[in-house]
């Protein structure tokens, strides 16, 4: 969440009784925090305010200090429209509801719904300290067209949308909201957000539909960059750690619906001058919860400048050169709560290994522990959420984990590579995410489940296996239903061999708990 | 002959300057502020990390010293305002990663051997003088646990655990807690001192922490410290990153109050108070201090429980400093707190298990409250012992786990 950073105007300050004051705060907002980006068009010149009990008033300030408002105060300044629901799904009837919490004016502008080809006009009413409107969607759909679909709102210079999706079908979208756009990718199993706007692009949500669990939830009183207590990047360290993508913004270069899979992809410009530029395409499979990734750097040959030429020093090929590291870095909550909490999974030499930092702002890098077995696994048993990565494992990516304000983070990095004009670099990754994982010598494994519109629940597992040993089977047990399935297997380009089981439990249901056992390797913990 | 001759004392004083984007301005910028009250005031003023450091020369009387703090930090302050920033003086910041601190020069030394000797027999005393001072309870991805992440994390490297040394046998070091540091001027420097926040209390820790150990430095004799009573000094660095003014201390095999040590320092320095121009009656908010058992921290923790936000946490205390009295009033209106319990065996064996969690590498341990190699191999065999811990020797060394008990 972020939060306004202002200038105070003025502090009218009252004494209340026990020794502690009321304070009315008048400010002028200057920058957006924790970036000091700058503050949205319809913040410009405004003056806004807040209210504050403190035992001091000198921790206020006074006019012309700077004040940093809490991520609550700042909220309805900084998304003052806000869209309810933001998605809906398998309909499209039913009503949404649109608040203008705050606006610069005693009247609010106008609202302007867009959606199937038409333009309509709503009316924001008073209600307490916001306007609303409800939007009727039989005013905007017949109930034949197809989805998914988009209903965009504009106000002023404001805007918010509610995107329409079917069911299960898969599929993707654009999404708005005053905080800017996402784009949207949703199938049976998962439902993910990428933001594009910086760090090269990132998953800001990944919601497991099944249980309506979002994995990169993340806590909203705190004042953070995006990405920084949550979500999945991308990183591209020149030298000794100048992560190029952390300021990059992408651009849209395409989505699309093939062969079974959703596919977005992002392009962007690292270093013009130098030729050095990123796309990266986020590829979900329909029948798996599973997210491939695939990042590329590109160092194209440098734009030729005749003055600049003229004026060029002898050079050699190792001038051109740059030393990149490939890492990516993903951060969820940790379990809070006594007994463990989160840890990272992984095989180091042939054994697992757990790793679990527990003292504030530990960090793990270990050089020589390299993940050879093409897989390493987040787990958070108290909340039963778990995230499996997958790699190249011959490249093997080096582990390194830390924990810093209650977020754990995983950030493999590959060693240092050569790259200069005409040899870029990049990887492919996937990510799967489920309620329970499993994690051997062998092997690891994620799954997760949804309801099917058969009645019972629908299972699946995703594994990453060194062989087969275990057994070519996947056991999955809910309540006193079990199946026993066999694994099939599925070559991904860039994530050599997976194997997987999906089947359907007639009897199974969400509420109670999912136990699987698959190639022989046991669940480490069941919702 | 006392080791200190002529008697004098100072501080390096390194204080934090934001602007009103709430950016810390950097080490270059703070060159310029540096340079004109250098000039201005003739004093050493210099810069660190994202600091001023206002070094505030040679003094040898209290008042001497009060005035110079007070005309140097209104100059100061006024010259940055000019380009609309402000001084924050703590011992950390919430968002930025720098330790700051009020180093304590006591001089004038010329004898470096003496001096160790005194470092020696100062071990035992850095922790109080760390107790008092104790200001950073929230640090760049620190969040009130301890009231000196700055004591606990060895600022960076700055302020360092001491090992005992003999001067026949040592090279020079520096970092250290409390130690000579005659290469560059002669004198005894304290480093462990969290950053002030008040300037009365910063005028009152100097000349205390200077005439105490004026009157140490008339006993320079050899001076060495018993296993027991290195292992009760790291004990009580401990405590007092911790606790601050609320620790209880391991002091010659009994239990003691950090505030009734500092009490018994006072009356001790009474004499060495006098030659500085002081007296206890001057001291008045150390004196409410230990009866509050409230130190800077305490301030910061409070406000932390209404700004859990660090960003909005450092832009409320960086207001309410400004004007360097905020802590003197919040001890004199605050009730007393209770004293913490030295650490027994128990605790100290809990400490250190709670720096396991799975694959911890052995080593953490030696940071977790600084002991001696031998004694955290001793702790991790009790632990291993009585199966709380799992212990499996890899390639990168001893890896610990922690065996949860259902």
């Amino acid at each position: 969440m972020n939060a306004i950073l202002g200038c105070i105007e003025s502090v009218d300050c009252r004494a209340l009784e026990g020794g502690t004051y009321r304070t009315e705060i008048k400010l002028k907002p200057r920058c957006v925090m924790p970036e000091r980006k700058q503050i949205p068009e319809w913040l410009k010149g405004q003056v806004i305010s807040i209210t504050r009990v403190v035992p001091d008033p000198r921790e206020i300030g006074a006019p012309g200090d700077s004040i940093v408002l809490t991520p609550s105060e700042s909220s309805k300044y900084l998304l003052p429209l806000v869209v309810t629901p933001p998605l809906l799904r398998a309909t499209l009837r039913g009503q949404i509801l649109v608040s203008l919490r705050w606006w610069k004016d005693k009247k609010p502008p106008e609202l302007e719904v867009r959606a199937n080809g038409r333009v309509r006009r709503a009316k924001l009413s008073k209600k307490g300290h916001e306007h609303e409107a409800v939007v009727n969607l039989e005013d905007l759909f017949s109930g034949s067209e197809s989805l998914p679909a988009e209903v965009l709102f504009e106000c002023d210079k404001l805007r918010a949308s509610c995107t329409l999706f079917a069911e299960d079908a898969p599929a993707f979208r654009r999404a708005v909201s005053a905080g800017g756009e996402s784009w949207v990718v949703t199938n049976r199993w998962i439902e993910f957000r990428v933001i594009a706007d910086t760090n090269g692009a990132g998953i800001a949500s990944l919601v497991e539909r099944g249980r309506n669990v979002d994995h990169f939830s993340h806590p909203e009183d705190l004042i953070q960059g995006r990405f920084g207590l949550s979500g999945h990047i991308d990183q591209l360290l020149f030298g000794w750690g100048d992560d190029k993508l952390a300021e990059t913004s992408m651009s849209s270069s395409g989505a699309r619906r093939e062969g079974g899979t959703t596919r977005l992809s992002f392009a962007g410009t690292l270093d013009k001058g130098k030729g050095l530029r990123t796309t990266v395409s986020y590829t979900a499979l329909d029948t798996l919860p599973l997210i491939t990734i695939q990042r590329e750097l590109l160092f194209c040959d440098e734009e030729k400048d005749d003055k600049k030429e003229a004026e060029k020093k002898p050079s050699e090929p190792v001038d051109g050169m740059a030393a990149v590291s490939m890492q990516f870095r993903a951060a969820w909550r940790a379990d809070g709560g006594p007994g463990p909490g989160s840890r990272v999974l992984a095989v180091e030499n042939g054994r697992l290994r757990s790793i679990r930092c527990v003292r504030e702002n530990e960090s793990v890098r270990y050089n020589t522990f390299r993940l050879f077995d093409g897989w390493v696994i987040a787990e958070h048993p108290h909340r039963c959420e778990c995230m499996m990565y997958l790699f190249d494992g011959s490249q093997g990516p080096q582990i390194a984990t830390s924990l810093n304000r209650n977020t754990i983070t995983l950030e493999p990095s590959w060693m240092h590579v050569p790259v200069y004009p005409g040899k870029g670099c990049g990887y492919v990754i996937g990510l799967v995410a489920g309620e329970v994982c499993g994690a051997a010598d062998t092997g690891a494994w994620v799954a997760c489940r949804v309801p099917d519109n058969r009645g019972g629940v629908v299972c699946c597992a995703v594994a990453k296996l060194r062989d087969l040993e275990g057994g070519s089977y996947a056991e999955f047990e809910i309540g006193g239903s079990a199946v026993t399935a066999p694994l099939q297997r599925l070559s991904i380009p860039g994530l050599g061999d997976l194997a997987y089981s999906a089947v359907w439990l007639p009897e199974g249901d969400m509420r109670q708990p999912l136990r699987a056992i698959v190639s022989g390797i046991p669940g480490r913990c069941g919702s | 002959m006392n080791a200190f001759s002529p008697r004098t004392f100072s501080t390096d004083w390194e204080i934090m300057v934001i602007d009103r984007l709430e950016r810390c301005a950097d080490t270059e910028k703070l060159l310029a502020f540096a340079g004109a009250l250098r000039s201005e005031f003739d004093l050493p003023i210099q810069v660190d990390w994202n600091t001023l450091e206002l070094a505030l020369g040679i003094n040898s009387q209290f008042d001497q010293f009060v005035q110079r703090v007070r005309s140097v930090t209104d100059r100061a302050a006024q010259l940055v305002r000019e380009l609309g920033l402000e001084l924050y003086p703590a011992g950390s910041h919430p968002v930025e990663p720098m330790y700051n601190s009020s180093h304590i020069h006591i001089g004038t030394l010329h004898d470096e051997g003496k001096g160790i000797y005194l470092e020696s027999r100062l071990m035992r005393y850095a922790p109080v003088f760390g107790a008092i001072a104790a200001n950073s309870p929230f640090a760049h991805g620190f969040a009130g646990q301890y009231k000196s992440y700055r004591i606990r994390d060895n600022a960076h490297g700055c302020t360092r655990p001491q090992s005992a040394r003999d001067p026949r046998l040592s090279q020079f070091t520096w970092g250290g807690d409390a130690s000579p540091k005659v290469y560059s001027a002669p004198t005894l420097e304290v480093r462990i001192t969290d950053c002030a926040s008040s300037r009365r209390l910063l005028a009152e820790l100097v000349v205390f922490t200077a005439a105490f150990v004026h009157w140490l430095g008339e006993n320079t004799s050899e001076y060495r410290l018993s296993e027991t009573e290195y292992v009760d000094c790291m004990t009580n660095r401990w405590s007092a990153a911790k606790y601050g003014m609320q620790a209880t201390f391991l002091w010659n095999g009994t239990e003691r109050p950090v505030v009734e040590i500092i009490d018994e320092m006072l009356d001790q320095s009474a004499a060495s108070l006098a030659a500085l121009g002081a007296d206890r009656k001057d001291l008045a908010l150390l004196q409410a201090m230990i009866e509050k058992r409230r130190c800077q921290a305490d301030l910061v923790l409070d406000l932390g429980k209404r700004y859990p936000d660090p960003y909005c946490l450092a832009s409320v205390h960086s207001k309410l400093v400004r004007d360097w009295d905020a802590f003197d009033n919040y001890v004199v209106s605050s009730a007393p707190l209770d004293p913490a319990p030295a650490p027994d065996r128990e605790r100290i064996l809990n400490e250190h298990l709670s720096v396991v969690g799975e694959g911890t590498h052995f080593y953490n341990l030696r940071n977790a409250m600084y002991y001696p190699p031998t004694l955290v191999d001793e702790l991790i065999e009790t632990l291993a012992g009585d199966q709380l811990v799992h212990v499996e020797n890899t390639c990168r060394g001893m890896l610990l786990s922690r065996v949860e008990k259902s």
